[in-house]
């Protein structure tokens, strides 16, 4: 039996203690596609109350599904806690296309679990927001639909003993950043200063809203982290105009930090960790020492940096450590192959320093490329998505999702050396390598997001592309629908991934983040469905859309339904 | 349609799309219908479904690139070729074309990328 002060470890307790944690419940016992499903063991709290056993158990890899619903293994549940459109508090509604997902508990007296959710909402579908496909004859109300359905939200959720988590309409703290608003601060070098022409920047020190909102991160200090990754698209590929492009592009493609829980401290965009399609914002941050940020260029042959602060976090200042991001060096990795043979793909890198100028930081890809010491063969990533740090070992693990030449991906595992994020080298190797294995009827393709539990396992969504799915001319084929998995990163099955689950049509899943008991993963389902628009789907007759869920299921006919991205709470049934 | 009639449709196409994009939007109809629309499948880019013959699908001075090396007939009316660029915002956008006919002619093409 695992009791709660055995399962509970923190960032401070060291890999021995987890191991023998695991080992009181057998889970690196065998693997899960390889055995027979590990016993689900319930945990017992200091109260006496019984706690579902942890995620990492009590299942076997599922198979892929090409099934317009949520599948995941027997015993477990789901439910649909937020959709587009829905009310959430304040007169404000849900946005569209949620992403990443951060969890601010909060105290309930009568003891029901009970937080708040800091959602992305990263980009619109004209189709489904308002039926206009052409961004050249949109309207400006349909165009201010598609502003106010992107940017994030602040939802507050309950769940009532072992009941289904249910959206609680808020006054206190529900709210929305949209694309044209609240009023952000942008702190930073990037800033730059308008009176010295040698360090001018296209970057105001106000802006207006945030779009292109991907995944992002939490800080030590309770904020949450969005990253703006594809915003320089809106002004013509959604027809927002060069009007919009000319007030706000200096404000866009920076790391957003909001505070979900106090509605009246102002928004801020940090401009030292550079501008570039941020697909994430991991914090590393220990008493002391100084702030470590990673953040990857989610675009082909694009690079992963590190922001390190000049100031030391120190848990007593609270919020105030925000000023961290506000001074700082920003670097980019490069990775030497341990040799030239293709196969090893595992080596050696350092960081080098990114020039914390201006015109640097408004453009790193191209002042990195600029410098004498830059080479594509070690510095381009086959798209670096999110990244996640082993609090066991300080190690990073980063997603490369695919490339021209790898269409299925990677995850890989940086060990700074010394296990200090702040050191100026590493060692690195790919962990877990993307694609079919017909012989296990297992595999993974596009790794995106990633997300620890606290026994140690990496949990990992898909996003290929809803156009590659199901297509059996494309070597995704195998994959079925875009899948949730979890893998093991040491042990006999290290590097194996075990699928947990399967995502509605054309969906992908994003944002997975616990509770802090872990008895619930929330996941937003982003884009089901969105192939509707360019197959020929007509608004307003649900029977040509291509997905019906949450509300139908294509798969089976059932209830033909406008397709919803959704946030969803996984728990057990 | 054979192989060989695929490839010369992708070549006719891309030098249309390129000859548009450098002037007359005109030259779009001796491989397209007056009514064909271009889609867009790839992040940031869902639910765009415009004309074809519209500066939103072919911007002025956009590059069409095609892989005629990898051109392929999955179904009777569709034929698919690698491709990169267009004109759009993103520089990394490089997938496969996918052609619907109407006879020889295009109905619509969809733009996707992994």
């Amino acid at each position: 039996m695992l009791r709660e002060r055995d399962a509970e470890i923190t960032g401070t307790v060291g890999r021995r203690v987890f191991i023998k944690g695991l080992a009181a419940t057998g889970a690196l016992v065998g693997g899960l596609a390889a055995g027979p499903a590990l016993a689900a063991d319930a945990a017992t709290t200091r109260s006496g109350r019984r706690r579902p056993p942890p995620f990492s158990q009590g299942w076997t890899s599922q198979p892929g599904l090409f099934v317009d619903d949520v599948s995941l293994p027997d015993g477990f549940a789901y439910d649909v806690v937020a959709s587009y459109r829905d009310p959430i508090g304040g007169g404000e509604t849900f946005g569209y296309n949620n992403d990443f997902i951060a969890y601010f508990p909060l105290v309930d007296e009568r003891g029901h679990q009970e937080g708040l959710l800091w959602v992305n909402h990263e980009y619109p579908d004209p189709f489904f927001i308002h039926g206009n496909t052409d961004p050249a004859t949109k309207t400006p109300g349909q165009i201010a639909l598609e502003q106010y359905a992107v940017g994030g939200a602040v939802i507050r959720v309950q769940r009532k003993g072992d009941g289904p988590w249910k959206l609680k309409r808020d006054r206190r703290y529900a709210r929305r950043i949209t694309g044209t608003g609240p009023r952000i601060r942008m702190t930073g070098a990037g800033v730059g200063d308008p009176g010295n022409p040698a360090r001018w920047a296209p970057v105001p020190d106000w802006t207006d809203g945030s779009v292109a909102n991907c995944a992002g991160g939490i800080s030590a200090w309770g904020t949450a982290l969005s990253a703006e990754e594809n915003w320089a698209d809106y002004a013509t590929t959604y027809g927002w105009g060069p009007d919009f492009a000319a007030v706000n592009n200096g404000g866009l493609g920076w790391v957003l930090e909001v505070d979900p829980m106090d509605p009246d401290w102002t928004p801020r965009k940090h401009t030292n960790l550079g501008r570039l399609r941020h697909e994430n914002a991991t914090v590393w941050a220990r008493e002391g020492k100084h702030l470590v940020v990673y953040t990857g260029d989610d675009a082909r042959d694009k690079f992963l940096y590190k922001y390190v602060s000049s100031g030391r976090y120190r848990r007593a200042h609270g919020r105030r450590n925000s000023r961290l991001f506000e001074d700082g060096q920003l670097w980019v990795a490069e990775f030497a192959p341990a040799s030239q043979d293709e196969t090893v793909r595992s080596g050696t890198g350092r960081w080098h320093q990114v020039e914390m100028s201006p015109s640097a930081l408004v453009d790193p890809d191209t002042w990195v490329r600029a410098q004498p010491w830059f080479n594509p063969a070690t510095f381009q990533l086959n798209r670096p998505e999110d990244a996640e740090i082993d609090r066991f070992d300080n190690s990073l693990y980063t997603a490369l999702t695919n490339n021209t030449d790898d269409p299925h991906g990677s995850i890989r595992r940086l060990a700074e050396e010394g296990r200090d994020p702040t050191a100026d080298t590493f060692t690195w190797s790919d962990v877990a390598v993307g694609g079919p294995d017909p012989a296990q009827a297992r595999g993974f393709s596009s790794p995106d997001n990633l997300v620890f539990d606290r026994l140690g396992n990496l949990w990992m969504v898909t996003d290929i592309s809803s156009s590659s799915l199901n297509d059996p001319a494309r070597p995704y084929a195998y994959h079925r629908n875009n899948g949730i998995f979890m893998i093991r990163v040491g042990g006999p099955d290290a590097g194996v991934a075990f699928r947990f689950g399967s995502v509605p049509n054309e969906a992908e899943s994003t944002g997975p983040i616990w509770t802090p008991r872990e008895d619930t993963m929330f996941l937003a389902i982003q884009h089901p469905g969105e192939e509707t628009s360019v197959r020929g789907g007509v608004r307003g007759d649900p029977t040509t859309y291509t997905s019906y869920w949450p509300h139908g299921n294509k798969t089976t006919g059932e209830n033909p339904s406008e397709p919803l991205p959704s946030v969803i709470a996984i728990r057990r049934s | 349609m054979d192989d060989r009639a695929a490839v010369e449709l992708v070549r006719r196409f891309a030098d249309a799309f390129n000859a548009a994009a450098e002037g007359d939007l005109a030259a779009l109809a001796a491989v397209a219908t007056p009514t064909a629309v271009a889609g867009y499948l790839v992040e940031s880019h869902a639910g765009v479904v415009a004309p074809l013959a519209s500066r939103t699908s072919v911007p002025a001075g956009a590059r069409l690139d095609v892989d005629l090396e990898r051109v392929t007939v999955p179904a009777p009316g569709m034929v698919v070729a690698g491709f990169t660029g267009h004109g759009f915002a993103r520089e990394d956008f490089r997938g496969d074309a996918e052609l619907h006919l109407d006879g020889k002619r295009v109905t619509r093409v969809l733009f996707r990328a992994p």
